[in-house]
């Protein structure tokens, strides 16, 4: 019995074709070769996602270790402004008064001149350092003057101790001279006046007769000397006139 | 199945990557029945698997049937095209008169992968034409306007694979007898 070898193929190939096993090609890279873009795409996609996740991930993690680390830091600010507060109150309570003024810190300002580039900025800093200028030379001529009058406040006090030792000299020398002439005051000087005369020469007349003739002097001055004593008289009338 | 059409439609490469895990071994298969290749049939797939997702759309197939019909289709025309490219399909019209229009018979039951591979191993052009009328059912005008020959040429195409396929059939038949 002859059997149809050509359906025999057919059906063989419809079998072939149906056959669920592997015949050996690359499905992977027969789908890349098909659809390049899919698998890029979506591993692009996927890579994006997971970047971008991470990047959030990340600074969520720093923002949120930023704020830890601040809350922390504030703690330890208070806790550190708690324990000065603390220890200034005990030094405070142990630390005479004199001692804290002599602890207090050295404040020390430095002026730094600090270049601009701003115009205005750079007239106003010639303006400044012009007026310093200004100020520098009146400080200078003060300062000569300041020299000046020490000179002469030197001077003067100088002439202030020269007179004083003068006046002290002048002083001595008045007290001795007032030593000498004390006793001549009591003993050494006297004055004997003839009242009627020098009335009747007052009154321009002639002495009247009642007048003693036995004293003819009217005016008499006697110098006593511890050594010597004179003594000069003469008539008022004609010694006078 | 629906779904994967409708999606398919809406050029989804999920979809597209679906269809081609459940009909790349399929399509393959024929497209080698053609080449005898594996690279070129690897192309031709690809080539096939393009048209399929680029024309879709335009398609009315709801049905699992109809696309795989369908698909089949692209990837024979595929194929064909391919080998315009490189075949020479020899004009035999000297030998119609002695075409023999009979098909293949024996008496031996033949193991199906003896028979597809005597296929296989047949000459391009034989193979070809052998493949488009016995297991597609074309007939020889039919042929003829796919591989732009003439139904003469097809027909003795066809001829020259029966004779070779025969003289296989007869040595696989003498090895049978000789196993016994």
């Amino acid at each position: 019995m002859k059997q149809s070898v050509e359906n025999n193929i057919k059906t063989a190939f419809d079998a072939w074709d149906e056959h669920s096993s592997d015949i050996g090609f690359n499905k992977d890279t027969l789908w890349q070769s098909i659809h390049p873009n899919s698998r890029k795409s979506s591993s692009m996609f996927s890579w994006t996602r997971v970047a971008a996740a991470a990047i959030i991930l990340f600074l969520a993690g720093g923002w949120l270790n930023a704020m830890y680390t601040n809350h922390q830091l504030k703690k330890e600010k208070l806790a550190i402004a708690e324990q000065l507060i603390q220890s200034q109150a005990n030094t405070i309570k142990d630390t005479p008064i004199a001692e804290l003024h002599s602890s207090e810190p050295q404040i020390i300002y430095k002026t730094k001149i600090k270049q601009v580039e701003s115009p205005q900025t750079q007239t106003m800093l010639a303006d400044l350092a012009k007026k310093y200028q200004s100020v520098e030379n009146t400080n200078v001529r003060l300062q000569q003057q300041m020299a000046e009058t020490t000179l002469n406040n030197s001077v003067l006090n100088d002439s202030i101790q020269k007179l004083l030792g003068n006046l002290h000299e002048i002083k001595e020398a008045y007290a001795l001279q007032a030593q000498a002439i004390q006793p001549a005051k009591e003993n050494e000087l006297e004055i004997k006046i003839d009242e009627a005369a020098l009335l009747a020469l007052s009154e321009n007349q002639l002495p009247k007769q009642g007048v003693s003739k036995s004293t003819p002097q009217k005016f008499q001055i006697t110098l006593k000397n511890r050594m010597t004593k004179s003594e000069s008289s003469a008539p008022l009338f004609k010694e006078v006139r | 199945m629906k779904k994967l059409i409708k999606a398919l439609k809406k050029n989804n490469p999920k979809a597209q990557k679906q269809l081609f895990d459940l009909y790349a071994g399929y399509l393959y298969r024929i497209c080698f029945r053609y080449m005898s290749n594996r690279e070129l049939s690897e192309e031709v797939l690809s080539q096939a698997f393009l048209n399929i997702f680029n024309h879709i759309a335009g398609t009315d197939i709801s049905e699992e049937k109809p696309l795989k019909a369908w698909m089949k289709k692209i990837a024979i025309n595929q194929s064909l095209m391919e080998l315009r490219k490189n075949i020479r399909f020899a004009d035999t019209l000297d030998l119609i008169e002695e075409i023999e229009e009979a098909p293949l018979t024996t008496d031996e039951q033949l193991l199906e992968d003896d028979l597809i591979q005597m296929v296989l191993g047949l000459p391009d052009g034989y193979r070809t034409v052998f493949s488009l009328y016995v297991i597609e059912g074309f007939t020889h005008e039919e042929i003829g306007k796919k591989l732009n020959i003439s139904p003469g040429t097809s027909k003795s195409q066809l001829c020259k694979a029966r004779r070779i396929l025969k003289e296989k059939i007869r040595k696989t038949e003498i090895s049978y007898e000789a196993v016994r």
